[in-house]
């Protein structure tokens, strides 16, 4: 091929790439432009630059469109500059821990109403809108108009603090700071003291929060089932005329209800979590586990010396919004790897901090795999939401901090419990490692030892 | 070094590759979910095949390599074709990916000054793609243009990002000359 052909060539393959980057090419197209790349180094190293820009524009660019100091939306009203600064003042000085897409949320309040005009998706596994189209990270939830999510798993946070993980198929509106409609789907709540009153409304119930974590899955024929994880919700029967209308019914912890169309009262049912066990580690701050390890079903009977798992490492959410009164110590604190600490090394949390806890237990008898050290090894990853404070793996201070940090209902036992850190030189031992995002902890279980826990502490 | 110490530091060198290997899978499956799929395959992968590292090469080349062989039987399973792509297939692809990697935090300090002097029509339709992930119909609709006129800026911005990256970093290319912005 002449420089010229070649260079022609390229040109045309440059043009291909932008339109695999549209997402624009069919099945076919995509496959003869991916054959194109086995055996050429020009064509691999423009694919790799133009795939690797395209992804860090999304991350280069600013969430609002400072060219013009207003929201892309025609419809969306610009922020007045006062509100934001006020509100943004406000929000930094209440809360310094809150992540930035709550504070970038907050930026989206409008003037008058104290309504957000948009919500911000906080994380988005696997999922796509109706259109084919990712959900991304970061991406605006338009208040009043409808979403169709074809599949995956989003979470969105309202603005009082409300976490809600929508799994697809789902069609759903937001319809305030503390409101949700979701007329086909699966979603899980978890709504924080300070927000209690937050609902969602399907085709034939509303579902009014009283402090709890509720899942709720509609479906096409508006067939409404509730189950509340923890607390307390009402369920009140919608659609009918007002002389049918039901009055509300309170549905307890472990509880379950169902609202169909074509009945005017509200069944109780049996508590079956099956449907929200894709949503539910997601409204509860785990993004994603890998391995064996695996997050546990909602519900009273789920907790920590109630419930064993001898196939998996399993993650319990134990406390939610504990204010540390003084400096906590714990085991690891900084990136890196949970190791044997010098006397005059301290690790600890600082006091006032806000926190969350939850206890990875591990108890893998079953699925695990020998290697060629004759050993048995058990891998898991786990990432959670928010930022990973501490870990606390040494058995005098799980025992000491159990009354503050564990699961009130709990029976954490008397047997051996947390993981020794290795030796130096040493092998065969358990490896705790906190990655540099400070979100995601790789556990390896060295040894098929019993009831080896570990607590993990994150921002609340 | 003995085997419980290899996977350990296996996996903190992963943690720190992880990203570049993200973008390398992601060129190549456009669906996100099965995107993550292939990312958690590939990390089992490297822990598992710990043991065979060398820690005297370097670590990426070695991961990468995993990657590219995830990357390749996933993709024959998703096109039912086994014979469509080699073992060795996408070297050239990874080792391209290996180098953006050393550059990755440079690109976008430079993106973010090429982005800056974007404005009016054209930075709304970066922001409609780059941040609320909008289909070019979608942005269309938005901003009253028809769908090719959307595709053709788009394509513009993308070349001029491009190129103007290429400039601030050092005034070369960031991986080759020829093929360039247009």
């Amino acid at each position: 091929m002449s420089n010229s052909e070649n260079m022609l060539d390229l040109n045309q393959f440059r043009d291909h790439i932008h339109r695999y980057l549209d997402d624009a090419l069919t099945e076919n197209e995509s496959l003869d432009l991916l054959k194109q790349l086995e055996h050429s180094p020009e064509k691999s190293s423009l694919f790799a630059e133009m795939g690797t820009l395209d992804e860090l524009i999304a991350e280069a660019m600013p969430s609002v469109d400072q060219s013009t100091g207003e929201l892309v939306h025609p419809n969306a009203s610009p922020v007045p500059m006062k509100k934001k600064h006020s509100l943004r003042t406000f929000v930094a000085a209440l809360a310094a821990s809150i992540v930035l897409v709550a504070t970038i949320t907050f930026l989206f309040f409008g003037a008058n109403d104290n309504k957000p005009i948009t919500t911000e998706v906080v994380h988005a596994a696997g999922a796509l809108w109706e259109d084919g189209n990712s959900v991304r990270n970061g991406q605006r939830i338009e208040n009043g108009q409808k979403h169709h999510l074809a599949q995956g798993v989003v979470a969105v946070r309202f603005a009082d603090g409300t976490n809600v993980a929508i799994e697809g198929p789902a069609e759903f509106r937001i319809l305030g700071s503390a409101h949700l409609e979701l007329s086909l789907g699966v979603a899980t709540a978890h709504v924080p003291d300070s927000a209690k009153g937050f609902k969602i409304t399907s085709q034939t119930a509303t579902v009014v929060d009283l402090g709890t974590d509720f899942g709720i899955r509609v479906s096409n024929d508006g067939k409404t089932d509730v189950a509340v994880f923890d607390g307390e919700v009402t369920v009140e029967r919608i659609g009918m005329g007002s002389e049918e209308r039901s009055n509300p019914k309170h549905v307890m912890e472990g509880e379950a209800i169902r609202v169909r169309r074509d009945r005017a009262t509200v069944e109780t049912v049996e508590y079956d979590t099956t449907s929200f066990k894709n949503a539910w580690p997601v409204s509860s701050g785990v993004l994603q586990t890998s391995g064996l390890l695996r997050f546990v079903d909602p519900g009273p009977k789920f907790i920590p010396g109630r419930y064993e798992d001898s196939d998996h490492i399993l993650i319990f959410p134990e406390r939610r919004a504990i204010q540390l009164k003084e400096p906590l110590a714990v085991d690891l604190n900084e990136p890196g790897e949970y190791a044997r600490m010098r006397r005059d090394e301290v690790a600890h949390i600082e006091s006032k901090q806000i926190i969350r806890s939850f206890l990875v237990q591990l108890d893998p008898i079953g699925q695990t795999e020998k290697f060629a050290d004759g050993k048995i090894h058990a891998f898991g990853q786990i990432t959670f939401e928010r930022e990973i404070v501490g870990v606390i793996a040494n058995k005098a201070k799980l025992r000491a901090t159990d009354m503050l940090l564990g699961h009130p209902d709990a029976d954490y036992g008397d047997h051996p419990r947390g993981l020794e850190p290795p030796r130096r030189d040493e092998t065969g031992r358990d490896s705790v490692i906190l990655t540099a995002d400070r979100r995601t902890l790789i556990i390896h279980l060295a040894a098929g030892s019993a009831v080896d826990q570990l607590r993990v502490l994150v921002k609340d | 070094m003995n085997q419980t110490d290899t996977i350990k530091q296996v996996a903190i060198k992963w943690t720190r590759i992880q990203p570049s290997i993200g973008r390398f899978i992601r060129s190549f499956v456009r669906n996100r979910s099965d995107a993550e799929d292939v990312i958690q395959e590939v990390a089992l992968n490297v822990l598992e095949s710990a043991d065979n590292y060398d820690p005297k090469r370097p670590f990426s080349g070695w991961a990468f390599t995993i990657a590219r062989r995830t990357v390749t039987n996933h993709l024959r399973r998703r096109y039912r074709d086994q014979h469509l792509f080699g073992s060795e297939s996408f070297e050239h692809l990874a080792t391209a990916h290996q180098n953006l990697n050393d550059r990755k935090d440079e690109m976008v300090d430079a993106l973010e000054q090429c982005i800056a002097n974007v404005s009016g029509r054209n930075r709304k339709i970066l922001h409609l793609r780059y941040r609320e992930g909008l289909a070019i119909k979608k942005i269309g609709e938005r901003l009253s243009m028809s769908a090719n006129a959307v595709t053709v800026a788009l394509h513009r911005l993308r070349d001029t990002l491009r190129s103007c990256v290429s400039n601030k970093l050092d005034q070369s290319p960031i991986s080759m000359s020829d093929g360039g912005a247009g």
